[in-house]
């Protein structure tokens, strides 16, 4: 991989963390966003959006609420992504989520320990009723963020670069099957997303009916995913 | 004042932690107006600054009703006790109201938008940037409007939150929401035909298996119980890596090794 490209997916990770929580928050850290993007700086935004839309269907039911905790999933699509668009089709889509799907655990838990660490340097006995005092923690907060998202992408990529093709080579569904597979996995989630949108249900049967039809009429007019698809 | 507010709103999250919650947060968005009000007030800035970060929650979005408020309060010299009052008063609905319209709504419909955007021909690349585009337009004017509000109101912000009726539109974007999820799994389920009729790409168990099975999955995750969806991703975990490992045993006729792609 050349070091600029390396250089714009920890970049993009490391956006990916501070923007999950502590700045902004304009959803670049969504992986529908990160996979997409780290699919088209290779060359295949279709593979980065289709790992991106299953790791938001699996994981948008829940609501941040609170302080939750929640599995980081923006910076770890990244990799995911470029492994589904090196690898064989099929086994690079299935193994690039599940790679995701670690990742995104581990970036949960060092959320959870980066919030820790701020609660640590901001206990009563640190002074940080001095404003130079408090404005350095809010920088150190912010560079230790986006330093931990650089570190999943990039371990993420030195695993998905370094996947071996011996393994890759045994996966045994055509690319179809395997999409199915995995749209399978997220049927669940999509589920319990509907009750999370609506919790009424006599609306919401209606309206997930209307949608059906709505979005069977669109696959007969349009004929298949335009530009050709995943 | 309020540009120089509502810059420092997009850090209010910079300094969450599970002690204090957004309250550091809010203390530094809150630093130079506390600056400008504390010396009337005959305290110091790190008393004021003190006080400012003491537990508090909000959500992001609409954390600017409560900092506005807090602008004015200082500026009246209200009393401490008063202000505390103030902050456990307004923590809980501004947390709930932001919750159900932001994180449970808006966010989810937007990104089915984007994703149903494929089927009527839009590119990737282009979903995502018009998801960035739409989605965001609603928190930047929820974080302008809850600024402004709570600057012009002080501490009677109550009337500005219940008259802009947050809840109601939360329930018509999820009616939306709810809409678009049906329309992708109807594309989803229409492709699924035609990739086994029209192109045989896919089996017609396979395709059988994906209307069916996701009909089945669909369902269950529509019922009260929550415990089966948390397991979803160590399920699919276990299950890739299982095929991976089985994948001769299932498909003798595999190719030793599959050219990868440049």
């Amino acid at each position: 991989m050349e070091p600029l490209l390396l250089l714009g997916l920890l970049g993009l990770g490391a956006w990916a963390a501070l923007d999950n929580v502590a700045l902004g928050q304009f959803m670049v850290s969504r992986p529908l966003v990160t996979g997409t993007l780290a699919g088209t700086l290779l060359g295949d935004p279709w593979n980065g959006f289709v790992l991106g839309a299953l790791l938001e269907v699996t994981h948008l039911w829940r609501v941040p609420a609170g302080g939750a905790r929640l599995p980081e999933s923006g910076p770890a699509a990244i990799p995911g992504a470029v492994l589904a668009v090196i690898a064989p089709p099929g086994a690079g889509l299935a193994a690039g989520f599940v790679l995701a799907l670690v990742l995104a655990a581990l970036g949960g838990a060092g959320v959870v320990g980066h919030r820790r660490l701020i609660g640590g340097l901001l206990g009563p006995e640190a002074g940080v009723s001095r404003p130079a005092r408090l404005r350095g923690v809010l920088l150190l907060g912010l560079t230790l963020d986006a330093l931990r998202g650089a570190l999943i992408t990039g371990t993420g990529l030195a695993v998905a670069l370094q996947a071996p093709t011996g393994l890759l080579a045994r996966w045994p569904l055509d690319p179809a099957s395997t999409l199915v597979l995995l749209l399978l996995g997220a049927a669940l989630p999509a589920g319990t997303l509907a009750r999370t949108l609506l919790p009424e249900r006599a609306s919401r049967r209606l309206l997930l009916a209307a949608g059906i039809l709505l979005g069977a009429g669109a696959a007969l007019m349009t004929g298949g995913f335009p530009g050709g698809g995943p | 004042m309020t540009l120089r507010l509502l810059v420092r709103l997009f850090l209010v999250q910079g300094l969450w932690n599970y002690r204090t919650l957004l309250g550091h947060g809010a203390s530094w968005v809150l630093l130079p107006e506390l600056r400008r009000t504390a010396p009337g007030r005959g305290e110091g800035l790190e008393e004021a600054l003190e006080r400012a970060a003491e537990p508090f929650n909000a959500h992001p979005y609409l954390a600017g009703f409560a900092i506005g408020a807090l602008v004015r309060l200082e500026e009246q010299a209200t009393p401490p006790d008063e202000i505390r009052r103030f902050r456990d008063v307004v923590r809980a609905p501004l947390g709930a109201l932001g919750d159900r319209l932001v994180w449970a709504a808006w966010l989810p419909m937007t990104l089915l938008a984007a994703i149903f955007a494929i089927a009527l021909g839009v590119g990737p690349l282009r979903a995502v940037i018009g998801f960035l585009l739409v989605y965001n337009l609603l928190p930047l004017v929820l974080r302008w409007w809850a600024l402004s509000a709570g600057l012009a109101h002080g501490r009677a912000i109550a009337g500005a939150l219940s008259a802009a009726r947050l809840p109601s539109h939360a329930e018509r974007i999820g009616r939306a929401g709810v809409l678009l999820l049906g329309a992708i799994g109807g594309f989803l389920g229409v492709r699924s035909i035609q990739l086994w009729a029209a192109s045989g790409q896919l089996e017609p168990a396979s395709a059988a298996i994906a209307i069916l099975g996701g009909l089945l999955l669909f369902g269950s995750g529509l019922r009260p119980r929550r415990e089966a969806v948390d397991w979803v991703p160590l399920t699919m975990i276990l299950l890739v890596i299982g095929l991976f490992l089985a994948g001769p045993l299932l498909a003798p006729d595999l190719l030793p090794a599959q050219p990868a792609r440049p």
